[in-house]
């Protein structure tokens, strides 16, 4: 099976490791590597007003900080970084290494972007961030476009999918009960799904559930949420490849879309999490 | 099948892109790090904040509220407005919505206004939602004029009439998705021919939808919306005098304390 992936920064953790695992992993071949530019004009001054703040945040992140913004703890992506002997440097680096073409871009839907895709011919692309992907990249692969949604599909798309079931009143109060709390877990987790042009509406391909641990906090969610996000892709192109996984298509109704959280309604989802955290993490380790 | 043969780019990008703030911050336990980020940058990120994301911080909102309450009752006493018995109603549902938020206010000295009825009636609306192109009140473009206050007025649809629900509740997600999208761009009016005042009551009125269909349907995603779009007028009236168009704001903030205290997103009052 042939995959391309697309990357967002050329030093993106989750871009290095995603391209390590696939050019390792047997019956996947990794075709072609496409990279954006850090940054472009255009897309900054589109990010700093969708993003504000929280764009500063990141790039602080990940540009400033990199590798020492994470703790030591197994559960991060360093420590998978580690684990699996990435080595250091950046993508172009590595696609060298790996012997696989890259091609820097200024946007994803470039026409550029574009041919060489096509050229590659790939099965699948698995998508690792940057941006909307417009129509005419989407029909490039065979099969689609895999993208590792931040929460639980249908439910939850969009943005702050970590922060918003917590605030979904039916669920909170579910699990917060004492009593006929749900058998499943709660709905923070991960979502493989292929790219449409909606916003996490094309077809659902696997869910995977982040148990909440004692003292949890949305930061220690969203560092323990980027390896099982990796782990998540690999797990769905294996069971691809193997022909267990068949994309399911999403109804429109059964889910709705969340926008970035204003500080205040994130404060008080901190607040819920302080409660869950304590009431139903004691539950489940019963 | 067509191989790829593309040349490879190889320029050689450190670790970080910032070498020069890397030099000093180069390990996780690094005292000078931690300084650097609790002492410097998270300071600077707060400050820089209200900047890139127009946010007010609650207390100085609630503050606001209570002052401005205040403040236009006196004016009022004192007959300075006039007698706009559609202004006085909305003033008092503002100080009803305070006072039910557990904002600390004096009674309310003046006569109840409850029963002045609403700018449009449901007939009204009913007929403005049927002259939208294709049924929706948001286009590329922007919004259509008075989509906010007839919006409101559709609030008050009946369960029977199906239809014309369905389209109000395309209509509300259309609305919320354009104003997250947009941002501070968003809820310019199709062919305006409205004042600047007005524009900002329009505004006002689709925050205070928000806010009211939020407490409804118990979906805080209204909500997150409308306390965007009071944070991002608070510039506007901060120097304003009374008017209709602060009475507007006064009553949209006062639907989003209550929104917040009744769908118990614990709140700390002033």
């Amino acid at each position: 099976m042939r995959i391309a992936l697309l990357a967002p920064i050329d030093n993106s953790f989750y871009s290095r490791i995603m391209s390590l695992l696939i050019a390792r992993e047997e019956g996947l071949e990794l075709s072609c590597i496409v990279v954006r530019k850090v940054w472009t004009w255009r897309r900054m001054k589109g990010e700093i007003q969708r993003d504000g703040t929280r764009l500063l945040r990141k790039a602080y992140r990940k540009l400033i900080l990199g590798k020492s913004a994470y703790s030591k703890d197994d559960d991060t992506i360093v420590a998978m970084a580690k684990s699996i002997g990435l080595p250091e440097g950046d993508l172009y680096q590595l696609a060298e290494q790996l012997n696989v073409p890259i091609l820097r871009v200024d946007d994803h839907n470039d026409p550029e972007a574009e041919a060489a895709l096509t050229q590659s011919a790939p099965d699948l692309i698995v998508f690792t961030g940057g941006g909307i992907i417009r129509k005419n990249i989407i029909n490039v692969p065979d099969i689609g476009i895999i993208n590792c949604h931040c929460g639980i599909l249908p439910p939850y798309r969009g943005m702050d999918v970590v922060e918003w079931p917590l605030l979904d009143e039916t669920v909170f109060r579910a699990y917060t009960s004492r009593l006929d709390r749900p058998l499943e877990p709660f709905p923070l987790g991960v979502t493989t799904h292929l790219m449409d042009t909606g916003i996490d509406t094309g077809p659902l391909l696997k869910s995977f559930y982040l148990p909440i641990e004692k003292g949890d906090t949305f930061e220690s969610l969203r560092v323990r949420i980027e390896p099982l996000m990796i782990n998540a892709v690999m797990a769905t192109l294996r069971g691809m490849r193997d022909g267990q996984i068949e994309p399911k298509a999403q109804k429109k109704v059964d889910g709705k879309q969340y926008f970035v959280m204003h500080p205040r309604i994130k404060q008080a989802a901190r607040k819920r999490l302080s409660v869950l955290e304590k009431e139903y993490w004691y539950e489940t380790k019963k | 099948m067509p191989r790829l043969r593309l040349t490879t780019i190889h320029e050689h990008v450190p670790e970080s892109n910032i070498g020069a703030l890397v030099a000093i911050c180069p390990g996780h336990n690094n005292k000078r790090e931690d300084m650097l980020r609790q002492k410097i940058i998270e300071p600077l990120l707060q400050a820089v904040s209200p900047i890139f994301d127009g946010t007010i911080e609650p207390l100085t909102l609630q503050l606001y509220l209570i002052d401005q309450i205040k403040r236009c009752i006196r004016d009022f006493s004192l007959d300075r407005w006039g007698h706009d018995a559609a202004i006085l109603r909305d003033l008092e549902r503002a100080y009803h919505n305070a006072a039910l938020a557990g904002l600390e206010l004096p009674i309310w000295p003046l006569s109840s206004y409850n029963e002045v009825p609403s700018k449009f009636s449901l007939d009204e609306a009913n007929t403005w939602s049927e002259a939208l192109p294709k049924g929706l009140c948001v286009s590329r473009a922007g919004i259509a004029p008075k989509t906010g206050a007839m919006m409101l007025s559709l609030l008050d649809l009946p369960p029977s009439e199906t239809q014309r629900l369905k389209q109000f509740n395309r209509n509300i997600e259309g609305l919320m998705r354009h104003v997250e999208v947009r941002r501070k761009d968003a809820l310019l009016i199709v062919r305006n021919d409205q004042t600047r005042a007005e524009d900002w009551s329009e505004k006002h009125a689709i925050s205070i939808l928000f806010s009211r269909w939020s407490r409804e349907q118990r979906d805080v995603r209204f909500l997150n919306s409308a306390l965007k779009l009071n944070d991002w007028a608070h510039h506007t009236h901060l120097k304003c005098s009374p008017s209709r168009a602060l009475v507007d704001y006064l009553l949209a903030l006062s639907e989003a304390e209550r929104t917040f205290v009744e769908m118990e997103l614990e709140n700390e009052c002033a």
